[in-house]
């Protein structure tokens, strides 16, 4: 498991310098604007784009069936996807906070927590719905489905935002941040358990 | 527990193709050649053992152990190398050791970096990427040895290597086998490899096992016989595994036990005893 992870940290490595690069720029940009929200959010898609990158190299090198030849079952390699994922999404979290403090609009500590959780947890949550599909279909065939998906979902929220009445109190908003934690974790753990079904029974 | 490898009326279906019913007993300190057309079900008989591909009947068992069971625990034993390199191209020599190290529980840096010297890998920054394809193979048969394996599986580990680089390749597999304990099964389209070290072959044809036998009884049993069409007509036919017939006369694969002396037969090759067998009669 350890060993999966330190393989695809290596192997993620060489996109380090074309991030570092779009990071650097949306700071700057973010500084100059006094607003974080696009750095937020290129962090945010980074964090979910990660494991399936990492999946994408895995395809390309045939990795998976070498993998399994090794003291590795198919449950560790899935684990390890969602894991990388996670691990992303906290790092993410981290360094939103600390951008957020940085730039500071006037917002509190625990305003800029719950924005920054939100945008790791959507990014998990789109990991969550996307990967059940990869592990399926695989990066190549899967990757307009997940087009797809993120088009409906991006569809949904303009939807609702453009069709609801009015704003949601502060009291069912106080409510969603207080429920959305265990909710991403329910929705990571279906995921997880319907991926590790599917690829249990994947041919390589 | 005797054989390192044992599959029992092992079948899988695709479209277009069916592994029917094939048994295959390995018994531990040998070396077993797998070797058969393209297609013939080598590389599924493999994926088969490491249930990379799930079976439709059969039971197979590596090293004493179910492979459906406690697999993750029995291929801490097992060493493969797969017909294609699947290494992700941006790591090097430094990166797959550390990698191997948190993988492999037995895995042993040393032996590691002492085959890898002896391969002439490159030790520097060099990415996978950059290898050839036999530095591919090379790298993945260095990490199939670097830790406690006592069952080798490789499929066609030697072709795209020249002829200097697979005899070097088969020593090592030589020493490796020292060990009573170890087992090693190759499956290879070059049947002059197979012909200098295996104990046992397996022939596959269209998915099915057309012999497993020791490879000297194999050498012993079989003989070529060259004679006219008129003499070839005189023979007992269920002595006869296949012939070629061509103008000048009739090249036949025979069972020299059951021919009289009064012919001259000629020492059949591993590629003799193969070809003639998937020739009709």
């Amino acid at each position: 498991m350890k060993g999966l992870l330190i393989k695809d940290l290596i192997n993620l490595k060489k996109q380090g310098m074309i991030i570092g690069v779009l990071i650097v720029f949306y700071a700057v940009l973010g500084f100059w604007t006094h607003d974080s929200s696009m750095m937020g959010a290129v962090m945010a898609v980074l964090a979910a784009m990660m494991p399936i990158t990492s999946m994408a190299y895995d395809e390309k090198a045939k990795w998976d069936k070498y993998a399994l030849s090794m003291p590795v079952s198919r449950r560790d390699i899935v684990l390890g996807k969602y894991l990388l994922g996670i691990l992303f999404s906290a790092v993410v979290f981290i360094v939103n906070i600390a951008f957020n403090l940085i730039v500071n609009n006037g917002e509190s500590l625990k305003e800029i927590a719950l924005l920054s959780g939100a945008l790791s947890g959507l990014a998990l949550v789109y990991m969550a719905l996307v990967m059940p599909v990869l592990f399926r279909f695989g990066v190549e065939k899967g990757r307009l489905l997940m087009m797809m998906l993120l088009f409906g979902a991006t569809g949904l929220i303009v939807y609702f935002s453009t069709n609801s009445e009015s704003l949601p109190s502060a009291q069912t908003l106080n409510l969603a941040a207080k429920l959305s934690p265990s909710i991403v974790i329910a929705v990571l753990l279906t995921s997880f358990l319907l991926s590790s079904k599917i690829y249990e029974k994947r041919e390589l | 527990m005797k054989q390192a490898l044992e599959l029992k009326k092992v079948s899988k279906k695709y479209e277009g193709f069916l592994l029917d019913q094939i048994d295959i007993e390995l018994p531990r300190g040998c070396i077993m050649g797998l070797i058969g057309e393209n297609g013939a079900g080598k590389s599924t008989t493999i994926k088969l053992i490491l249930d990379l591909i799930s079976r439709d009947n059969g039971t197979i068992m590596v090293l004493g152990g179910d492979n459906l069971e406690n697999l993750k625990a029995i291929k801490e034993n097992i060493g493969v190398v797969l017909d294609e390199s699947c290494f992700p191209e941006n790591l090097n020599l430094w990166d797959i050791n550390r990698i191997m190290k948190n993988i492999y529980l037995t895995w042993n840096e040393k032996l590691f970096w002492d085959y890898t010297t002896r391969f002439a890998l490159p030790s520097d920054k060099k990415t996978v990427k950059e290898y050839s394809h036999g530095m591919k193979m090379k790298l993945a048969i260095a990490i199939a040895l670097s830790h406690d394996s006592k069952l080798l599986l490789l499929d066609e580990a030697t072709s795209g290597l020249d002829p200097v680089a697979r005899d070097e390749i088969l020593d090592v597999f030589r020493e490796f086998i020292q060990d009573e304990e170890r087992s090693i099964l190759l499956s290879s389209h070059i049947t002059s490899d197979l012909e200098k070290i295996c104990d046992y072959i397996t022939f596959l044809h269209k998915g099915k096992v057309v012999f497993s036998e020791q490879k000297d009884d194999l050498l012993e049993k079989y003989g070529v016989l060259k004679c006219s069409a008129e003499e070839f007509a005189k023979i007992d036919s269920s002595a006869v595994k296949g012939c070629r017939m061509n103008e000048f006369g009739v090249q036949a694969l025979v069972e020299k036990q059951k021919m009289n002396n009064s012919y001259v037969i000629d020492r059949a090759g591993l590629e003799d005893i193969m070809l003639y067998h998937i020739k009709e009669k």
